[in-house]
């Protein structure tokens, strides 16, 4: 029995949570459990392996440290961060979805690949408008990630953008 | 429904006049002169019935019927005599016999207490069958305004004098479910047992007990012997939602009972017979999970023998305004709400949408919509904020071929042509040999 869960993918700055009630719904109408919130720098990282914020409540120091550095780069304050991921958990919880957060400081493309390679099956990626309508997404890339992608990719952008 | 019955009797002509008999009115009999056989027939192949002599040579027919009664509770026993007595009868029938008949036999005495065993047997099945069977009599209704639609309508139209197993594939939502009791209930078998399980929501043990049934004490918890869906839909048809979700090891399991018609409970030693149509569906790549080791090959074309592919909702968008008009009349009983229909702008709207979640997506927010709406018509207002927020575009796995990527395929074809020389790839291709590094280069 596997676990049946989306992926939302957003940049590490204050638009994060922008159409994730929209994810939760849609996840709620698939019948998934799971919702991975994917954070990624929206910059080319160097390297960063998938870090799991989820756990760095729990104290591995070394997430912590890690999870930081990256929310800190899209100046994402931990304490904003917090307040709004707080409100997403609130609303997914109304809708019996379980959410898990993860940062990465790799590029959008790698970093889902690498997601949806996981342990934990993902059966659709969704790419947040603050990814799809800041502009630092080129169509290409968004062409490209929907190429190398084995699930159905659903993208949100916003009619007027969200300001990071 | 096939009725198997077994029939010890040690005396050759009441055996053989039993036999021909029970034969002539359709059962499937088999006839043993002794205990031992008949116990050893009754591990080896299972019977609904067992008709017994009380004294046999290898064991006596009480002795029988206390080691049937152990392990295969399901199977009923009468008991013949040609020594009747009060006692006989009170231990035949606190063991377990179902009935206990005195020699001479009447032969038409004889049929008629099996008649009523095989009725009541086959009336269990159909109670399990109706108790399981979701949607059993209601009308089925199929919106198919896009010619993509009507040919699957036309498909199915095509199955109805068809047995042959179904597979249905498509993305989450699209309407497998609904597609799979038409087809049921469309052919030859809609009178049948229709019964679906989800292979996704149960784990490997639970769906193996759930799909195969077991005997009493095959695992902790197993107080009693029970069926199987597949018993239970003997006859009719078997869905099996989500079956990319099966393990290789129910696979194999499940390609026995396509294949043979036969298969074993968990914990069971004697086969079970069954004549069933199977409809699949899944919204995985298959033949990926093939290739990766994750489904069975020949599991797949013994399901895949028709395939059945039910397109997204965006690329039927002539089918949202009816589903949308269908969902608002089923739905509007339930609210009490007077709505006549749909504003112009809600209808563009939805039909300017990608739903990802197909058409269940669509029912969501109909039904969202009418509790809503305070209006005659369902407007924009009613619905979710997120289709006029934002512009929602869903793309399939690997749909789409960049001129990059059409490049760099041709370009990987050329250079095996020439056994991996790149020398010679690049004149072919008319390009240098940095300009071929770097289109291989990319990914």
């Amino acid at each position: 029995m596997r676990r049946r869960n989306l992926l939302f993918v957003a940049y590490n700055n204050s638009c994060f949570d922008e159409g994730v009630p929209y994810a939760i719904e849609l996840a709620k109408t698939l019948g998934k459990k799971q919702l991975n919130l994917l954070l990624v720098r929206d910059t080319n990282g160097l390297g960063a392996n998938l870090v799991d914020l989820a756990a760095s409540v729990n104290g591995d120091a070394g997430k912590v440290a890690a999870a930081r550095e990256i929310l800190a780069e899209g100046g994402l304050e931990e304490a904003e961060f917090k307040e709004k991921l707080g409100r997403i958990l609130e609303k997914a919880g109304e809708a019996a979805i379980e959410v898990t957060v993860h940062a990465s400081g790799q590029d959008v493309r790698k970093a889902v690949k690498a997601a949806v390679g996981e342990g934990g099956r993902v059966d659709m990626v969704v790419l947040g408008p603050s990814l799809t309508t800041s502009g630092k997404l080129s169509p290409r890339d968004v062409n490209r990630l929907i190429k190398s992608a084995t699930t159905p990719v659903v993208t949100i952008a916003r009619q007027s953008a969200c300001v990071a | 429904m096939v009725f198997n019955i077994l029939v010890a009797e040690d005396e050759e002509i009441t055996l053989k006049h039993l036999v021909a008999t029970l034969k002539g009115e359709g059962y499937e009999v088999l006839g043993v002169n002794d205990g031992l056989e008949a116990y050893k027939a009754v591990e080896s192949w299972g019977f609904d019935l067992i008709i017994a002599d009380i004294k046999m040579p290898g064991m006596s027919g009480l002795e029988l019927l206390a080691k049937v009664k152990e392990k295969y509770s399901d199977t009923e026993v009468i008991i013949i005599t040609g020594y009747g007595s009060i006692s006989s009868a009170i231990d035949a029938i606190r063991i377990g016999a179902h009935d206990y008949v005195t020699k001479p036999l009447e032969l038409g005495d004889i049929v008629s207490r099996v008649k009523k065993i095989y009725e009541k047997k086959l009336l269990q099945k159909q109670n399990a069958a109706l108790g399981a069977m979701p949607g059993s009599g209601k009308k089925l209704t199929i919106i198919a305004n896009s010619p993509s639609m009507n040919r699957i309508i036309d498909t199915i139209e095509s199955l109805r004098e068809s047995e042959c197993n179904v597979l249905l594939t498509g993305e989450s939502g699209v309407g497998k479910n609904l597609l799979a009791k038409l087809i049921h209930f469309s052919s030859k078998r809609e009178t049948r047992p229709f019964l679906a399980i989800n292979c996704a929501t149960l784990t490997e043990e639970l769906l193996a007990s759930e799909l195969f049934g077991h005997e009493k004490g095959a695992f902790t918890g197993a107080i009693k012997s029970k069926q199987g869906l597949i018993e239970i839909a003997d006859t009719g048809t078997l869905f099996l939602d989500e079956i990319s979700e099966m393990t290789t090891n129910l696979q194999a399991k499940l390609l026995k009972a396509i294949e043979d018609g036969e298969f074993y409970r968990v914990g069971g030693t004697k086969p079970v017979r069954v004549n069933v149509r199977f409809i699949a569906a899944t919204n995985q790549n298959v033949k990926a999970l093939i290739v990766d080791g994750k489904f069975r090959e020949d599991l797949y074309y013994r399901l895949n023998v028709m395939e059945i592919f039910i397109p997204p909702l965006r690329e039927r968008r002539e089918d949202i305004e009816p589903l949308s008009r269908f969902f608002l009349e089923k739905q509007l009983p339930k609210a009490r709400k007077k709505i006549g229909g749909f504003t112009k702008e809600a209808i563009a709207l939805l039909k300017g949408y990608s739903f990802p979640g197909n058409v269940r997506e669509l029912e969501n927010i109909i039904e969202r919509a009418i509790i809503l709406e305070k209006n005659p018509l369902i407007t924009p207002d009613s619905l979710p904020q997120s289709l006029s927020m934002f512009q929602i575009e869903t793309f399939e796995p690997g749909n789409i071929k960049t001129i990059d990527e059409l490049t760099r395929a041709y370009a990987v074809r050329v250079l095996d042509m020439v056994g991996g020389n790149k020398s010679k790839a690049a004149v072919m291709l008319g390009i240098s040999r940095t300009s071929l590094w770097r289109i291989l280069k990319e990914e």
